[in-house]
């Protein structure tokens, strides 16, 4: 038998543990038979058994530690509760602990506050240059352009071609307009004295010759200013001098001046000073666009590479020309992206 | 696409590709040739782009551009960019503060951040413009935010 009086302690353990082995509870229980001593020894062991009570830890909650409490993790739910990329079981979940812990609130404004805006304020400048026409606009907007062009150019080259031929012939008769206010100035009895000595030692028929010969320079004058404006000057001239010879009848001597040359063209009421100072104005506006324009010298060729010069320009240099040594047009070119083509002229 | 849906992008699109190539590279000059480039080349394809996709296309190309660019500035000298704001503690608004911290976002994350804020693109709309999956642009996008918190943060500390 191997449970002895010595060593029966951890057999008795077993026993009450229930670990002993099957092949020793029949040598157990003799063992106990054999000494009933220590049997109730064994059952006193039994009583003495400890039982667990149902004690409950309180703090047990603050022990807890939520997914949400690692900063990855806060900031991976955050961004994606931001971006609404979150599922609907998270999100609550997320809210329900953002509820209590109101201390990380401030990084969800935080994280609010990461959203841009757009500058509405910035935009683009060069929309026009992002703009297309079609085909067909574009061919009537280019035909406009070299009409409109070539219109202007024409009207400029008229106005130029005028204002040279009445340069010319302008400035003795405003020299003579000039004078007029001076001549009506001078003292009417030494007019009227040269003009009585005059007319009465020469004979009526030779009275409107002299005065004629006398006016001579003043009568070619007339001849060039007769086409425009200058004209009322001169009838006023004449009315001047018939109305300085009373007691003859000048009648005869001035009609035929009169009559030819008195035409109503331009109102009565308009003044030497006026017309004057309107030549003046249009002069100069005419001097300013032939300086602006430098169309001093117009010919043809100098209109047309004007105008494809301004073609060129409108047209963002789609639109060009070459010329020859002496600088006439030998070829117009145009190239955009619908539309290439280059028009020799013939001339090498 | 007509010509008329063409002028109409130029209207609806125009200023807001300028804002997005702007901001993302702060060069006036850079960002309108872009804008010019990339609607040039819409125009040169004008019959094989739906209208309903232009939007797209025109960012799609900026995009690349935009990064073909970065690449070769990278290499030679750098160009000149807007004057950063040295407002170091004289912040006026968030607004600043907001843009010198986008200012400082790698190039990448500061595009990809831009569409999704600006133009409001989904992940998948922006991983399909710039070439990236979705889980990359999950992260530009999330490691952007974290810093644009961050800064925030310590410059509202500071002030």
């Amino acid at each position: 038998m191997n449970i002895t009086r010595h060593n029966y302690e951890q057999y008795f353990l077993d026993y009450l543990d229930q670990n002993l082995e099957e092949h020793l509870i029949d040598e157990f229980i003799e063992f106990l038979r054999e000494n009933p001593d220590l049997k109730d020894e064994l059952e006193m062991m039994t009583t003495h058994t400890l039982k667990p009570e149902n004690i409950l830890f309180r703090g047990k909650s603050q022990l807890y530690k939520e997914v949400y409490n690692t900063e990855s993790e806060f900031n991976r739910a955050a961004v994606a509760r931001m971006e609404e990329e979150i599922s609907e079981k998270q999100k609550i979940e997320f809210e329900k602990y953002l509820s209590e812990h109101p201390e990380k609130q401030k990084h969800i404004a935080l994280f609010e506050k990461t959203r841009l805006h757009p500058d509405n304020s910035v935009v683009f400048r060069k929309k026009d240059k992002l703009y297309q026409k079609s085909a067909v606009k574009s061919f009537i907007t280019y035909v406009s352009a070299i009409a409109a062009i070539l219109l202007l150019s024409l009207l400029i080259f008229r106005y130029d071609n005028y204002f040279e031929s009445t340069d010319k012939s302008d400035e003795p008769a405003i020299a003579s307009i000039e004078e007029f206010p001076d001549k009506s100035e001078k003292s009417p009895v030494q007019d009227n004295s040269e003009t009585d000595n005059k007319l009465s030692r020469e004979p009526a028929a030779t009275h409107e010759q002299s005065l004629t010969s006398k006016n001579s320079p003043q009568t070619i004058k007339t001849t060039n200013i007769q086409r425009d404006v200058p004209e009322t000057v001169i009838t006023k001239r004449e009315e001047v001098k018939m109305n300085r010879l009373p007691g003859l009848n000048t009648d005869g001597l001035f009609a035929h001046t009169a009559m030819t040359k008195i035409d109503p063209v331009i109102p009565e009421t308009t003044s030497g000073n006026e017309v004057l100072q309107n030549l003046k104005e249009e002069r100069l506006l005419a001097d300013v666009v032939r300086e602006n324009t430098n169309l001093d010298e117009i010919s043809l060729n100098r209109i047309a590479k004007t105008g494809l010069t301004l073609m060129s320009k409108l047209s963002d240099k789609k639109f060009l020309f070459e010329t020859n040594r002496d600088g006439e047009i030998t070829e117009i070119s145009f190239e955009s992206r619908l539309l290439a083509f280059t028009i020799p002229t013939n001339r090498d | 696409m007509t010509t008329g849906e063409y002028n109409q992008s130029v209207d609806l699109y125009s200023d807001r590709l300028y804002r997005f190539i702007l901001k993302s590279l702060n060069d006036i000059q850079k960002a309108e040739d872009i804008v010019q480039d990339s609607y040039e080349k819409l125009w040169r394809n004008v019959e094989n782009v739906n209208f309903d996709k232009v939007r797209s296309y025109l960012f799609t190309t900026a995009y690349h551009t935009m990064i073909d660019r970065l690449r070769k500035d990278k290499r030679s000298i750098p160009s000149k960019k807007l004057p950063e704001t040295s407002h170091e503690n004289s912040y006026s608004d968030l607004e600043e503060i907001l843009q010198e911290a986008v200012n400082r976002l790698p190039d990448i994350q500061r595009m990809v951040i831009l569409l999704r804020d600006y133009e409001g693109y989904s992940y998948k709309e922006i991983g399909e413009l710039t070439s990236l999956t979705e889980s990359q642009v999950k992260v530009y996008i999330y490691r952007a935010r974290i810093f644009l918190k961050n800064y925030i943060g310590k410059i509202e500390v500071v002030i």
